[in-house]
């Protein structure tokens, strides 16, 4: 099919390319480190996030990268998840917000939004789901929807800014999520994340930023 | 087969080659050892109500060590201490990524030590890693981008291996490039009494491989 001399260039770029890999590896031999002797194996968990991806599909003008302003009163976006580890899992999705005022507040202090400060909202709906407690759950619903001050967000199935589903190895889902602005706009700017927990772990729980906006004027 | 048909092919096999080959070589440069930590501390309220964090952090070239160990032991009050491991990332002095569309953030993490609570006490420690994105000239955390495991009351002895890909495609013009740093803090909260304290150790590669890295970065592909 090929004559001698594609063969030969083939070749050549398969050496070339082989040659790099094994130079990018080389240089992991000077960065050696080695373990303190106490340290013994133990048990290992792994704990594997999905992949998460956010889609914006109407009712927001983008600015520059996640930067968005509303474009009308109702906008919607598309989260999509999907299972790469080869084990079915439960999630809580929960939807939240702050003022890129309070936000930047908080950094100043060493305080990350919002890893560091929903904590107690985590901790809530971890047990409000473990031990399906709804007035733990109602309550804790009500202070998320607190924390959206000019527009509201909430997953399109629910009507609420939580949402409970299981994945099965492989599987690939796409929830909606509405955000309504009575006014069409805001008056300043927010961060608006989307963030996932895994309940039902033995020790405690896991949590990942499943993706989020910057929603401006 | 004519010589075009046959040149078309030979630069679309190379093409695929190269498409394949320049993600797993920026893959195998991804990491480097770094040996930079930051150590905070706060007590809550100010003053605080003999509200004590205490913390004992080392870092070398691909492993991190951190001591955390918080008390408050009356009224109410919270301590936290926290040790971030590649703090203050340095562009050429951390492992970063430049402008992917899919990226993967993993770290290993050792917990050993014991978390314990009374009555209606919160004794917490936290093991996360957090990406951060080189934007107009400075770091900054993606407050998007991140993967934690809260530890409550227990006594641990055990390896998590936290990871997580994230989605870069969306229009992300303005990030440069992106870099990972792991975090292990402690907590408590509310009326005292309760302690916290546990030895984490950072890593990244197979436990308990003698040859580690510390924290990674890498392409999803």
């Amino acid at each position: 099919m090929f004559n001698r001399a594609s063969l030969l260039v083939i070749a050549i770029i398969l050496i070339i390319l082989v040659a790099c890999i094994f130079a990018a590896s080389s240089t992991h031999s000077t960065e050696e480190s080695v373990l303190p002797v106490n340290v013994t194996p133990t048990e290992v968990v792994e704990i594997v996030g999905p992949y998460t991806e956010v889609e914006i599909v109407k009712g927001f003008n983008t600015t520059r990268s996640n930067h968005v302003s509303f474009r009308s009163k109702e906008a919607l976006i598309i989260l999509r998840v999907k299972q790469v580890y080869n084990d079915t899992e439960t999630y809580i999705l929960y939807l939240t917000c702050i003022s890129y005022k309070e936000y930047k507040d908080l950094l100043k202090q060493g305080i990350r939004w919002p890893l560091e400060t929903e904590i107690t909202i985590e901790d809530s709906l971890v047990e409000a789901i473990r031990e399906n407690n709804v007035k733990v759950l109602k309550e804790v619903v009500r202070n998320i929807k607190e924390k959206f001050e000019e527009f509201k967000a909430y997953v399109k199935y629910t009507g609420e800014p939580v949402y409970l589903f299981k994945l099965e190895p492989g599987e690939e889902i796409e929830i909606p999520i509405v955000l309504e602005a009575p006014l069409g706009k805001v008056t300043k700017k927010y961060l608006f994340g989307v963030i996932l927990i895994t309940p039902y772990e033995t020790d405690g729980y896991s949590v990942f930023g499943a993706g989020g906006l910057y929603i401006g004027p | 087969m004519d010589v075009k048909r046959k040149v078309v092919i030979v630069i679309t096999i190379s093409l695929f080659m190269v498409n394949f080959t320049i993600p797993i070589i920026l893959a195998l440069k991804r990491v480097s050892p770094y040996a930079n930590t930051k150590v905070e501390k706060y007590k809550f309220p100010d003053p605080p109500w003999f509200a004590e964090a205490e913390v004992k952090a080392k870092a070398l070239p691909g492993y991190g060590y951190a001591c955390v160990f918080t008390t408050p032991m009356a009224r109410a009050s919270t301590a936290y201490a926290e040790v971030e491991f590649n703090a203050y990332p340095v562009p050429g002095n951390s492992p970063v990524l430049n402008c992917f569309f899919h990226i993967t953030g993993s770290t290993t993490i050792h917990v050993k030590g014991t978390v314990g609570s009374q009555g209606t006490l919160a004794a917490r420690l936290n093991v996360r890693f957090q990406i951060y994105d080189y934007r107009q000239g400075k770091w900054v955390p993606d407050p998007y981008k991140y993967g934690l495991k809260r530890l409550g009351e227990g006594v641990y002895n055990k390896t998590y291996k936290i990871s997580k890909s994230f989605d870069y495609s969306n229009n992300h013009s303005d990030v440069d490039k992106y870099t990972i740093t792991s975090f292990a803090e402690a907590s408590i909260q509310r009326i005292g009494g309760a302690t916290c304290e546990a030895v984490v150790d950072f890593y990244t590669g197979e436990y308990p491989e003698r040859v580690v890295f510390v924290c990674s970065i890498e392409l999803r592909y």
